[in-house]
């Protein structure tokens, strides 16, 4: 594809996907000036959001109205539609509300809720179809370079879908779940990290959100026989990718 | 002075002035003790080396067939593209303290990747690598190499067996290293040590700490016409029992596996798309797209997958190679993290067969 022309829409979430892609933008243009932003606030003052775009990035959760509005409309000016990180891709930190009834949500955080017009945290694929998933928390370089080289190169990109353990593995560690009995969710969490957490000792806490057909309930119950009281098994499945169906059924046996 | 290829004994001190020189030479990966775990890594002194270890995490296997290797590089020249195979160094190295289970692994898993079909990157890895085996004398409570015979001490097992698959031979005893010598190459490695005739008392030693060992083993699995058993009960309840209730897909157990060759071939462009670089990486049948086709993949249970993996090893393999995929390393079941047993799932269908 020549020059696709790209547009970024951001909704509900931190930004850092988006500064991951200024990052990458910056090598991206100096390389070889491939793409075009035509929108995207954090990127240029210019353009308009009317497009018609090549390629639509959506970052962060519909968590308004009218946020469901801009991206049905925006699906009908893009060729390809893709949600950029755990938020846009399965609910991510904003979803964390979803368990909490909407009004206690909005009275918690807001001294005054008459201009607030929030409504559930949504992935974007509950409101338009996507063609392809970059997950990450920030947005995973390795999915982000296939992803437009595979564009660019007019094939069709490889996503990692595999869960952490592979790569934990293809590194060569010690699994922390079954050596140390550490609370890992590698297992039921989508790759492409590196098993960035597990490498340094660390748990994996799921920011990807699940693997596709993940066995959440299996993992649970590994959870509840280590010891882990319920509450704490339920915020392991709801912190990233609350609303997915897959860790829906891990958090539900201890809800 | 021993003759060449008779046993000799080494006293440890002499092994290490030994193996200590040779790290000047060699690159020596040898198991470590990282975090209480073992892990075949290089070595920069001998005191690193994990003598008693029981099992690595990754199999020495897999220091051979690498989880990421480097295949080729596409290069773009005007407009075409050029193809630049990679190969592996050619710098010698040595695999210290592999355990007999895991000298078959290599065995098993050669006769995939060097057998009839000849994987250039492997065997360009084989080839530098030196192999010193170790007879085990401390194995773990997931660990049945005995009811393979695939150790824990050294002995011929489908005709197959350490003569094959290493170079030295060691068993640890009272008065140092009992050592046997099966090639030029692992002669070689000995010049300028002075070797001593085993005594008697050694011969009856490594007799009694093989007795000793084999007691210690608590996990079993009956072997007999297992192949075929299994290959009658492929719908047996408990594939979807163990499959849906606590396999996680996670693949552990085949990353883990000494036998597992599975890969995957990625092609990963450079930005600049002046350069793409081919990798093979491990796969997993565990993955739920490992045997996806066009429309459709026909394992897309967690039973099936399940099912496929426990009886590759130990049913297919033999009519695919004439030998069980699995050595009892116990690497599988040590490493499920909801602790999945195929030592348990043979015995349950064995059981039912009995009862019928």
């Amino acid at each position: 594809m020549e020059r696709p022309r790209i547009g970024i829409f951001k909704y509900s979430c931190c930004a850092g996907c988006q500064f991951q892609l200024i990052y990458f933008q910056e090598h991206l243009l100096e390389t070889f000036g491939a793409v075009d932003i035509v929108y995207g606030r954090m990127e240029t003052s210019a353009g308009s959001e009317e497009g018609p775009f090549d390629v639509v990035l959506i970052e962060g959760a519909i968590t308004e109205s009218k946020q469901a509005d801009q991206l049905k409309a925006v699906r009908g000016r893009s060729k390809y539609l893709v949600p950029i990180g755990s938020c846009a891709v399965n609910g991510g930190i904003p979803a964390i509300k979803n368990l909490t009834p909407e009004l206690e949500v909005e009275q918690r955080v807001y001294s005054r809720i008459e201009p607030i017009h929030s409504v559930r945290a949504h992935p974007a694929d509950e409101y338009v179809r996507v063609d392809a998933y970059l997950r990450g928390c920030p947005v995973g370089e390795t999915d982000l370079i296939e992803l437009v080289t595979a564009l660019l190169l007019g094939t069709r990109p490889r996503m990692i879908d595999y869960c952490v353990c592979v790569e934990c593995k293809r590194r060569g560690n010690t699994c922390i779940l079954v050596a140390e009995g550490a609370p890992c969710m590698g297992p039921v969490t989508n790759a492409g990290c590196g098993a960035l957490c597990p490498s340094n000792h660390r748990s994996c806490y799921a920011c990807w959100g699940p693997m596709p057909g993940a066995n959440a309930p299996a993992l649970a119950r590994k959870f509840e026989a280590m010891g882990m009281p319920p509450d704490e098994i339920v915020r392991r499945f709801t912190e990233f990718g609350c609303p997915t169906l897959e860790f829906r059924k891990g958090a539900e046996l201890y809800e | 002075m021993v003759e060449p290829f008779a046993p000799g004994i080494l006293s440890k001190e002499a092994l290490d002035a030994r193996l200590d020189a040779l790290l000047k030479e060699y690159e020596i990966v040898a198991p470590v003790n990282r975090r209480g775990q073992a892990h075949f890594s290089k070595i920069i002194e001998i005191s690193e080396i994990e003598w008693g270890y029981s099992s690595s995490v990754i199999p020495p296997s897999k220091v051979i067939y690498q989880a990421e290797q480097l295949l080729m590089r596409f290069v773009n020249q005007d407009g075409s593209y050029l193809v630049v195979e990679q190969h592996p160094p050619s710098r010698q190295r040595i695999l210290l303290g592999v355990h007999p289970c895991d000298i078959h692994g290599i065995l098993v898993l050669e006769r995939t990747l060097v057998g009839r079909w000849q994987d250039s990157w492997y065997a360009g890895e084989r080839k530098r690598s030196l192999i010193i085996g170790l007879n085990c004398q401390n194995p773990g409570p997931d660990c049945f190499c005995s009811s393979f015979g695939t150790g824990p001490f050294y002995a011929p097992w489908m005709g197959q067996g350490p003569p094959e698959g290493c170079d030295l031979f060691m068993t640890e005893l009272m008065s140092g290293y009992l050592i046997e010598t099966f090639t030029e190459a692992g002669r070689r490695l000995l010049e300028g040590s002075e070797l001593t005739k085993p005594t008697d008392s050694d011969l009856v030693e490594k007799d009694e700490r093989h007795k000793k060992t084999l007691d210690q083993f608590t996990k079993h699995l009956n072997t007999d016409g297992l192949d075929a058993l299994l290959n009658r009960h492929l719908e047996h309840p408990v594939w979807e029992r163990v499959g849906e209730d606590r396999c996680l897909s996670c693949t552990n157990c085949t990353m883990v596996c000494p036998t597992c060759y599975c890969y995957d071939i990625v092609d990963r462009a450079q930005l600049d798309l002046k350069t793409i670089l081919r990798w093979r990486r491990w796969d997993s049948c565990q993955d739920q797209h490992f045997a996806e086709v066009h429309f459709g993949n026909f394992r897309p249970s967690r039973k099936a997958r399940l099912r496929q993996f426990v009886c590759h090893k130990l049913s297919y393999w033999m009519e695919q190679y004439g030998c069980y995929g699995c050595v009892g390393c116990g690497r599988c079941i040590h490493w499920c993290p909801t602790g999945i047993d195929l030592t348990e799932i043979a015995a349950e269908i064995r059981r039912e067969e009995i009862r019928l």
